[in-house]
């Protein structure tokens, strides 16, 4: 290349100990492995050895833009975080995504990510202007709710800064803390935030640069935009009531294959905001279509005397669904009980999902099977009323009492107190949120998907087969798979799929499904790109052309494109996949060595979560296919020496060979 | 009547009313006007700004008034700054611009509505797009379609 177009070249390394600033090379390890996820797969596999725990110093916390990040393609502002995760059980290595400004800023100050090593002696956080990068202290913003610390850095540096952060959570360990930015955008899953916490690191601000990112196909970049773009409607401020399916327009334009009945559950369902008026809010910078994410100001709260200022929507509108309209003494007033819930647990810098899908599920359902987990708590469980949940997040954000434990996790949690007791038992009754009014559910008291994740709709939720995509990603996985990219030609197959296939559990279907859901998943939080496009297609947006390029046809063509047209290396749609098979190969190896993963370590922790949905042994041979269909072994789950060799990662099998971690079966390749 | 000493711009960039469409914060505004004027997408390159603050939840989008009577091109000392015959835009013709930043420094608004890109030592603003057949580039790529092109 004459000229360097997308990646700005370096990537900074912080040493919180001894507070010192290095650079490393990102064409090290570009093109090969993209960007984002891919090169923090690679650093990882050179830098970190296994028997590292998730809050040990020597733990490393790596945040990568993608070479898309900083430019106008289509929502490339976004960023990945990859640790060992605390949140995961065990503890493995995991990625988390996450929006705002921060990434196109840190772009735009000329590095492409932040190695951040050790563990600083003091609370800091790291500041980064076009002058460098600095480490100041955070003494007086430590102890400060996610965004309220956010705000005072914001009025410290300026319009032009940005910043992530954690809140009490991160700082106390709480193994689902978020690192948040602002109210707009998290890391929702791994427990980053607490690893941050870990090492006295607050927050992370960046101020806008000097560096411009340079594309190689700017006119290319503008048509490729246009072409996957949604067709464009004005987006008003809306004074409608989310749940109103007659008038919300998310609801009216819904063309989703899910049933609104059934993902009301985790959508905006039940919640009537009226008279407070929302607009749509991107996550980062670059998106094409705010999907889902409505935010909501000057909305008093119910036990405070204050405006609140927050986001909600997605799965988050959980915390409103819990209050019901029936029972609202004044119009709104359960909207706002809400609200004030979710913007505390914001502040608190909470992951939302170990809450709203699993600890606070949890405590309604064992008190409904008459287990007694309101003593332990120190309280009347009581979903309906908003001072029990403020006291709830408070207990589990500063460790009071019961909380010190409920701050594991709910898989922790439930491990802890006997998992046969507390975990396994089936309950059958009223869904937590939604009480009586909705049809009855039946899942295990607590609802786990696998690695410590609640299961979020994706495993018990859903009947034999259609959740067993979905199962083949959380087998292969390190967290929850929600972060992976449902292909629409696999939607607009699953129909024909569900009516005529004759043996579901030999079926490629899924396994093409759930690899190639994987490959774009990563390949996303490579480039980056927003992998919520299928859901926003879904909920309003309308697009001229296929978003996986020619309709029935696995392609990757708008994400291949995006990276052609930003970067220069101009590669096939074929070729790109090859990209994501090679990252995701490697992130395997991490996962073989890092953490002694097997095909029966992964079958012993997902089989205990379907009860008897599943046969066991026809359910062994499905996972075997599925590691064979990856160019993986069927007995071990490791990829040969020759899927190492076929993805450029020889150096990689000879190392894993030298650990006896390759197949013996593997071909030897002279 | 005192005539105009430039002819009048066709409009400027501008927000629409929010009841009708309002920002979602996300700038692609700015990134695709660098992108189409210069290849490159950087916080010197835009010639039109996203001012958010994200924790009074205020988005606002400004650039260039395109004003009737231009003090920037006044100020120009090389003769820079242009009126577009087709669109009536004041641009800048950057192989003139020496990046003296004058006209920066001219612009009665406040912020000024010129960007300066500290590489290259140029003055940019806003040029209402005038060589694209489908008009400003923020205009067509607002994914809420909350910009417009306001008639003057």
């Amino acid at each position: 290349m004459s000229e360097q177009y997308g990646w700005a070249g370096k990537i900074l390394r912080v040493n919180l100990t001894d507070g010192t600033f290095s650079d490393v090379d990102t064409m090290k390890y570009v093109p090969k492995y993209i960007g984002g996820l891919g090169v923090a797969h690679r650093i990882w596999w050179e830098e970190m050895p296994p028997g590292i725990k998730a809050f040990d110093p020597e733990n490393k916390l790596i945040f990568m833009t993608g070479p898309a990040t900083g430019t106008a393609s289509s929502s490339g502002g976004r960023g990945e975080f990859v640790t060992i995760s605390p949140h995961s059980y065990p503890e493995q290595y995991t990625n988390t995504g996450i929006g705002g400004s921060l990434p196109t800023y840190l772009k735009w100050c000329g590095y492409d990510g932040i190695i951040l090593e050790g563990k600083s002696p003091k609370p800091v956080y790291l500041y980064i202007s076009k002058d460098g990068p600095e480490l100041r202290s955070a003494e007086d913003i430590w102890g400060l709710g996610l965004v309220d610390a956010q705000e005072v850095l914001h009025q410290r540096h300026g319009e032009n800064s940005s910043s992530y952060g954690i809140g009490p959570a991160g700082e106390n360990l709480v193994r689902f803390a978020i690192i948040g930015c602002g109210i707009h955008s998290a890391t929702g899953q791994g427990g980053h935030g607490a690893v941050m916490g870990s090492k006295n690191l607050k927050a992370i601000t960046v101020t806008k640069g000097k560096h411009q990112v340079k594309v190689a196909n700017p006119e290319g970049l503008l048509k490729t935009a246009i072409e996957f773009a949604p067709a464009r409607q004005p987006m008003p401020i809306y004074d409608v009531d989310l749940a109103d399916s007659e008038n919300n327009p998310f609801w009216k334009r819904w063309s989703g294959p899910d049933l609104k009945p059934n993902f009301s559950i985790n959508w905006m369902g039940n919640v009537y905001n009226k008279p407070y008026t929302f607009r749509s809010h991107s996550c980062g910078l670059g998106c094409y279509c705010s999907c889902g994410f409505f935010e909501f100001k000057n909305v008093p709260a119910v036990t405070e005397t204050k405006l609140i200022h927050a986001m909600t929507g997605c799965n988050h509108t959980r915390y409103e669904q819990f209050f019901h309209r029936e029972e609202e003494s004044s119009q709104g007033e359960n909207f706002r009980k809400g609200l004030e819930i979710h913007e505390l647990a914001q502040q608190l810098g909470f992951g939302h999902f170990d809450i709203v899908y699993g600890l606070v599920p949890w405590l309604y359902y064992t008190k409904e099977m008459g287990l007694d987990t309101e003593s332990m708590v120190g309280m009347e469980t009581d979903v309906r009323s908003n001072e029990w949940w403020i006291k709830l997040l408070k207990m589990i954000a500063y460790r009071q009492g019961f909380g010190d434990t409920m701050a594991e996790g709910i898989r922790r949690t439930v491990v802890k107190l006997g998992e046969d007791k507390y975990a396994h038992p089936i309950y059958e009754g009223p869904e937590a949120a939604r009480g009586s009014s909705w049809p009855t559910v039946r899942l295990p008291l607590a609802p786990l998907g696998a690695w410590g994740y609640t299961s979020r709709s994706l495993v018990m939720e859903m009947p034999f087969p259609m959740n067993m995509p979905g199962l083949l990603n959380w087998l292969i996985d390190t967290r929850d798979p929600h972060h992976n990219k449902w292909p629409d030609w696999a939607h607009k197959r699953f129909g024909t799929w569900m009516a005529t296939e004759k043996d579901f559990y030999n079926s490629t279907f899924p396994l093409e499904w759930a690899k190639q859901s994987t490959i774009r998943g990563t390949l996303l939080d490579c480039l980056p790109a927003c992998f919520q496009f299928p859901l926003r297609k879904y909920m309003g947006q309308s697009f001229k052309t296929d978003e996986v390029g020619i309709i029935d046809t696995p392609t990757s063509s708008m994400e291949s494109r995006l990276y052609s047209d930003v970067t220069g290396e101009n590669v096939t749609e074929e070729e790109y996949l090859e990209a994501g098979e090679r990252i995701n190969t490697l992130f395997r190896a991490i996962q073989i060595r890092n953490h002694s993963r097997t095909a029966d370590m992964e079958f012993n922790e997902l089989m205990p979560r379907l009860y008897d949905m599943y046969d066991p042994i026809k359910f062994k041979v499905t996972t075997q296919n599925f590691y064979e269909y990856l160019g993986w072994d069927r007995v071990t789950g490791w990829p040969t020496r020759q899927t190492y060799e076929k993805y450029g990662l020889k150096d990689v099998a000879d190392e894993l060979e030298e650990l006896g971690k390759l197949p013996e079966e593997s071909p030897v390749v002279a | 009547m005192k005539e105009n000493r430039v002819p009048k711009a066709k409009g400027y960039i501008t927000m629409t009313d929010p009841k009708i469409a309002a920002c979602q914060d996300c700038k692609v505004c700015e990134l695709f006007c660098s992108l189409t004027h210069d290849g490159s997408c950087g916080a010197e390159l835009n010639r039109i700004w996203e001012s958010s603050d994200i924790f009074a939840g205020e988005y606002f989008t400004y650039s260039c008034k395109q004003c009737i009577s231009p003090s920037c091109l006044d100020a120009c000392p090389t003769g820079a700054i242009y009126v577009d015959e087709k669109t009536g835009a004041r641009c800048i013709n950057e192989k003139i611009c020496i990046g003296c930043m004058s006209c920066i420094r001219a612009c009665p608004l406040d912020p000024p509505r010129i960007n300066f890109d500290s590489i290259n030592k140029k003055a940019k603003k806003c040029d209402l797009c005038k060589d694209r057949e489908e008009g400003p580039a923020c205009v067509q790529m607002c994914p809420t379609m909350c910009l417009q092109l306001k008639k003057y």
